[in-house]
């Protein structure tokens, strides 16, 4: 406003006459020039260059400027390059333009159009490029197709645009004032035009002399016209802002204006939706959560960082989906150009990660009602995949689950006319059996193995489209594997200012008459659950009266029985809930005299809720002592101890007898906990694991002690059982069992020393103990009892000093077990062999001890041709005692058929006989 | 060998103790038949010892020569369980409470098994097999429901000798049909002259006081006794009067665990006996047991106006112990309830002065 060109203003006042005349001519002119729109920004020229324009661009048309206009037609048509008439028809054709330019750009833009001069406008002239742009982007659903096409970041940069674009777009929807703004700086344009030439012109005129010395001739106007053109300046100026009354006006206008339109609409929409749902009600009875499901992007309700983030892993999975080579996927020649030079800048970079990103898998996890599916759905449609999903309803046995990720992911629709790649989308995988949840594990990490063996050109079975897993709870046991190799994203809730916001517009459309603040209100009782919000305006619809703030607040509907997490519950019972935060359950009986009553009641709910009782009985159990408690006496603690007691009972009677009935008790253990151990701060919880390790450690314990018994020579296991195993016999024999020996070899041992070696190995086979070598991680080698009782016995580890064994000790009482059990085996068998023949019996006494197999054949042989050989020699000797002394030694050589002597090894030095019953 | 093991009676005449329970056994054999037994005492108080003369008595020695089996029975859920039995030809001894709550099946099949194979040759030897079922208390009473039933059933063939430490969780019927035997534990006096007799046969010499330690220690159980005295042995020969008695460790650590209640009650405590308490259970030591003792040794420091309390509370605590699965709960709950009762006993003393 503020440069305003006085000149023009000056012609203006002048000739205000001719301008009449020349702006009924140019409507005269509309027609053709809408025809030429095409032609618009080939000169994007400002109305003050048309004289002069048109006198450079030669004699020819001076004749049809000087003429009546509508001889111009034909001279427009003959020639484009006529700028005067181009000019015209960009002028006449500027309401038009500008509305559309307005509203594509924003604000800023919008008034400055609005207070625009001639100069300005050439902005708006630039602008007609971004327009037929902005038309494109406008309905950005249907090009999506080409979207992939595009690099990543290219893609981004528009979409954020766009974004930022349309929801402009949406606020100035019904933003008119530019279109009626516009008509006052055509008229300008018309003054300076018709009042100014370079030729003599008809009019009367004034010669005028320019600076650069051309001349001008300006028309010439009557006083009184003057006058009168003076009034009409005056009048628009102040409508175009120069007073600030007059804009004032002209903006309450346009504002009453908008909203008389804007009613309109909705009036219309109202009408138009009124019908159309009441025929849906009629035919396809859809859900709101259906109709109301955001298909676009930005229509999404849900976090937008978690959106982004979405989109963004979708988006990583561009180079290995849309970049494949082109006879495996044949795409438009245009993208295929781009995509080869993506391709083999991947092939340089990371070809063994194929271009994938590093986690295949998606895990979107939340509670149910934020819109994870509908996230899913949208963003891969919005990266341009053909979205196919298996939910709970689908058969997911591992075989069909196989069978749909092999389809999803190995092939494409053939009947669609959109070439779209798949991108596999797994709802409520959670409730998935364990093995098809492996199997997707495998497929996933297994086929990642085989493609490097393969190599980088083979096309095979690698995962080459995206896979978003969908669950409510991560922490399932079966999803444990999924977890670790997956791309988690926990879904935050939905603001719900955004989600009441949205209500609202849908009630809107609706019909139902409601505010803000109820919507509110049933954002926040359904903990912003979108698909229970909507279920719930659909309730209200039918009662057809306007939905109030108490309304929402008196119905018991929409209020879901929530499952919160366990340390939420946990959290919940040991912190106690600041008054000011008032819930809508307790909205009602909010005062101080209830707040006790307030309070158990929401516990109980919560517990009740939440439901696995021993669990989260078995998280206070363990947490408390470890709290800052309200109430630390004795008194309160005992009575808190009483409560676990009486659960547990409670607890045992219902799993044993199956009584459940009883369970209906259990919650209010949880209130008592409440009151004596709540704060007001919040606390750091931990997960129970010490019951849990406890039960581990005593089933270990109860292996060695088994093993113990397992062991036992059948004379011992008979007196002997398990408890007096574990609270007499073991932590004695630990004791007995070590008694002070020398650490020297066993050779050197007196006899008594001698005897309690011998007991201990004895006391030890008896008990099934023996001492294992070992190897530290350090490399020392120790002797450990096994089963290693020791840790049985010994409690409180550190302030026990056990009396130990040296490791020479413990390895010859080793190796002394070892020689006692052979013996011990053989015992049997030569009871077996004395009974078999009687005669041996008497030979008990004599030091023939039973042997090893492979010893005693050379002892048998031995030994028996002894006496035998000796009772005859014997025999023949007292007949002949001469032969006796002469063949002595050699007798029992001779009397052998065969003799010989094996003997063993390298050395023959000292040999001595030594035989294993004598070893002890 | 141990000596508890190497000195164990084999012969009905010649047990230590009880002498006129052990001829009233003998006579009962003596007739060739017996009814259903049910052997009960307390640990260490020679139950075992006393069925296993029972036995020899019955079939001669041959009921000595003992052999270990694995047996396995088949749930009717098809669960495998593998149980294992001491046997000799005349007798079968299992203990059903090893397979848990699956102890039913096992009770009923090995009654059937052995009653089916009836004796051939019945003046051989006795017409009957011996059953002898230990941990009796410890059966399920789904387990005990049938072993009523099959108990009379086949007693034609087979006679049950149950071994318990107590009667009190051995359902009725159970108790009604068979005679039941009751094995006190050894006085202390019998205990005293049983380690010197002992002792005198390893050729050692065990001074009185030693002996009457050893045996206050044991808590009139013969075997801890024996064992105690062995391992007192191991550490220091010669005795001597002052010697220091080796005790088992779990008791000690109990005892510690006490003192920690006396000397302090607050939440440190508290939470410090867990940890004590939650490794006792760990190591296999019976909630019950945990129990008795911790009880004992707290009240040696009692006054005697708060005793009876204190012992009426750990009588209910047991009581829902018993009822209850996880003794963790009920074993701390008594412990706060003690620490209360004491703190409140001591503040009042305090408030006295």
């Amino acid at each position: 406003m503020s440069d305003y060109p006085d000149p023009d203003e000056e012609f203006e006042l002048m000739y205000g006459d001719e301008l009449e005349l020349l702006r009924e001519q140019d409507e005269d002119y509309h027609p053709p020039s809408k025809s030429r729109k095409s032609l618009n920004f080939s000169t994007p020229s400002s109305s003050k260059d048309v004289s002069r324009q048109s006198d450079s661009n030669g004699q020819q048309n001076v004749n049809s400027f000087d003429d009546d206009f509508p001889l111009l037609l034909p001279a427009t048509t003959d020639n484009l390059q006529s700028s005067t008439t181009l000019n015209v028809s960009e002028i006449s054709h500027e309401p038009h333009t500008s509305f559309q330019v307005s509203s594509s750009q924003n604000i800023e833009q919008i008034i400055e159009a609005d207070s625009s001069d001639s100069r300005k406008r050439t902005v708006d002239d630039l602008f007609g490029d971004i327009n037929d742009l902005g038309d494109d982007i406008l309905w950005e659903n249907e090009p999506i197709s080409k979207k992939p096409k595009l690099s990543e970041e290219e893609e981004l940069h528009v979409l954020m645009k766009q974004i930022i674009r349309l929801r402009e777009l949406n606020k100035e929807k019904h933003n008119l004032l530019s279109g009626i703004n516009k008509n006052t700086t055509y008229s300008h344009i018309q003054h300076s035009k018709h009042n100014l030439s370079y030729r003599v012109p008809k009019y009367p005129f004034i010669g005028v002399k320019r600076h650069d010395g051309e001349r001008i001739y300006v028309r010439f106007h009557s006083e009184e016209y003057e006058k009168e053109e003076r009034q009409t300046i005056v009048k628009e100026c102040s409508s175009k802002g120069l007073l600030g009354d007059g804009y004032k006006e002209i903006w309450k206008d346009a504002k009453t204006l908008i909203t008389k339109q804007i009613k309109l609409a909705q009036e219309e929409i109202d009408q138009s939706t009124e019908l159309s749902f009441d025929t849906k009600n009629d035919g396809s009875k859809q859900l709101w959560t259906d109709m109301y499901k955001p298909r676009k992007y930005i229509e999404l309700l849900s976090d937008e960082s978690t959106n982004r983030i979405m989109l963004k892993w979708l988006k990583l999975w561009d180079k290995a989906v849309f970049n494949r080579k082109p006879k495996v996927k044949p795409i438009r020649p245009a993208e295929k150009n781009k995509n080869w030079f993506f391709k083999e800048k991947e092939l340089d970079t990371n070809m063994d990660e194929h271009g994938r990103p590093h986690h295949k898998v998606a895990l979107l996890c939340g509670p149910p009602g934020l819109g994870k599916t509908t996230l899913a759905h949208v963003a891969a449609k919005h990266a341009g995949y053909n979205v196919v999903e298996v939910n709970a309803s689908d058969d997911r046995s591992t075989e069909a689950f196989k069978t749909s990720l092999e389809n999803a992911t190995q092939m494409r629709s053939v009947v669609d006319k959109e070439k779209r790649p798949n991108c596999l989308v797994f709802d409520e995988i959670d409730g998935a059996p364990q093995a098809s949840i492996d199997f997707l594990v495998k497929f996933i990490s297994g086929n990642v193995t085989t493609k490097s063996k393969k190599g980088k050109g083979q096309k095979q079975a690698v995962l080459k489209r995206p896979i978003i897993c969908i669950c409510n709870d991560v922490y399932v046991p079966a999803l444990r594997p999924l977890r670790q190799i997956a791309f988690v994203i926990n879904f935050p809730p939905t603001s719900s200012v955004r989600l009441s916001e949205r209500l609202m517009c849908i009630s809107r459309r609706e019909g139902i008459k409601t505010d803000m603040g109820a919507m509110m209100a049933l954002a926040e009782k359904s903990n912003n659950d979108i698909r229970s919000c909507l279920s719930v305006l659909h309730f209200f619809k039918t009662h057809k009266k306007p939905v109030t703030l108490s309304d929402i607040y008196r119905t018991s509907i929409g209020q879901k029985d929530m499952q919160k997490g366990l340390f939420t519950v946990w959290q919940e019972i040991f912190q106690i809930e600041r008054p000011k935060l008032r819930s809508v359950t307790d909205l009602n009986n909010i005062s101080n005299k209830h707040t006790m009553q307030v309070r158990m009641s929401k516990i109980l709910q919560t517990v009740c809720s939440f439901g696995d009782y021993d669990r989260l009985s078995q998280g206070i159990f363990e947490n408390f002592p470890k709290l800052i408690l309200k109430d630390s006496s004795m008194q309160g603690l005992s009575q808190a101890a009483e409560w676990f007691v009486f659960s547990d009972v409670l607890n045992n009677q219902i799993y044993s007898l199956q009584n459940y009935s009883l369970s209906t008790y259990l919650p209010y253990a949880f209130v008592v906990w409440h009151f004596t151990f709540a704060v007001p701060q919040s606390q750091k919880l931990n997960y129970p694991s010490i019951g849990y390790e406890a039960k581990q450690k005593e089933t270990r314990q109860k292996a060695v002690v088994s093993e113990v018994l397992r062991g036992m020579p059948p004379h011992i296991r008979a007196y002997c059982h398990r408890l007096s195993l574990i609270l007499d016999i073991l932590p004695m024999i630990s004791k007995i069992i070590v008694p002070p020996f020398r650490p020297v070899s066993l050779h050197l041992y007196t006899k008594d020393e001698k005897q309690g070696m011998l007991r201990v190995v004895n006391t030890m086979i008896d008990y099934n103990l023996n001492y294992v070598q070992e190897r530290l991680p350090d490399g020392v080698y120790v002797y450990n009892l096994e089963p290693n009782i020791e840790d049985i016995v010994h409690f409180n580890k550190t302030s026990i000093t056990k009396t130990t064994l040296s490791y020479s000790n413990k390895q010859m009482i080793s190796r002394e077990i070892e020689l006692e059990k052979m013996r011990r085996f053989e015992v049997p068998k030569s009871a077996i062999e004395t009974s078999k023949n009687p005669n041996a019996m008497k030979d008990k006494s004599s030091p023939k001890t039973p042997l090893p197999n492979h010893l005693q054949k050379l002892k048998a042989r031995s030994v028996n041709a002894k006496p035998t050989v000796r009772k005859d020699f014997f025999g023949r000797v007292i007949t002949s005692p001469t032969n006796n002394s002469g063949q002595g030694p050699t007798g029992p050589n001779l009397k052998n058929d065969i003799w010989y002597q094996y003997k063993e090894g390298y050395n023959n030095a000292v040999r001595k006989t030594i035989k294993i019953g004598n070893l002890k | 060998m141990l000596w508890a093991d190497k000195y164990r009676p084999k012969d009905l005449a010649n047990l230590d103790y009880h002498k006129d329970q052990a001829v009233n056994l003998k006579n009962l054999v003596k007739d060739g038949d017996f009814p259903h037994l049910l052997v009960y005492g307390p640990l260490g108080a020679g139950k075992k010892t006393r069925i296993m003369c029972l036995l020899r008595e019955l079939y001669g020695a041959g009921a000595e020569r003992l052999k270990m089996e694995m047996m396995s029975f088949t749930t009717p859920s098809n669960k495998k369980l593998e149980i294992m039995t001491v046997s000799s030809n005349y007798h079968i001894e299992v203990n059903p409470s090893d397979v848990g709550i699956y102890d039913r099946v096992v009770v009923m099949d090995i009654i059937k098994n052995v009653a089916q194979s009836q004796q051939l040759n019945s003046n051989a030897q006795r017409e009957f097999k011996v059953i002898v079922l230990t941990d009796v208390d410890d059966l399920t009473k789904d387990a005990q429901h049938a072993l009523r039933r099959t108990m009379e059933k086949y007693i034609a063939n087979c006679r049950i000798i149950l071994c318990a430490t107590s009667i009190s969780r051995v359902i009725p019927a159970i108790r009604s049909r068979c005679l039941c035997i009751r094995v006190p534990a050894p006085s202390e006096e019998t205990i005293i002259n049983i380690l010197h007799y002992t002792c005198e046969k390893e050729s050692l010499k065990l001074p009185r006081g030693l002996a009457e330690r050893i045996v206050q220690v044991s808590n009139r159980n013969l075997r801890r006794a024996l064992l105690i005295c062995e391992a007192c042995k191991v550490e220091q020969y010669p005795f001597k009067e002052d010697q220091n008695v080796a005790e088992p460790d779990w008791q000690i650590f109990i005892k510690k665990t006490a003192a920690r209640m006396l000397q302090n009650q607050n939440m440190d405590t508290l939470s410090k006996v867990r940890e004590n308490l939650y490794e006792l259970l760990t190591n296999g030591i019976p909630s019950d047991i945990i129990f008795k003792t911790l009880l004992e040794e707290l009240l040696k420091n009692c006054d005697m106006g708060i005793k009876s309390k204190i012992v009426e509370e750990a009588a209910i605590h047991e009581h829902r112990m018993a009822q209850g699965n996880k003794s963790i709960f009920h074993l701390e709950s008594f412990v706060a309830k003690f620490m209360y009762i004491y703190q409140e006993m001591m503040q009042e003393m305090l408030g006295d002065f």
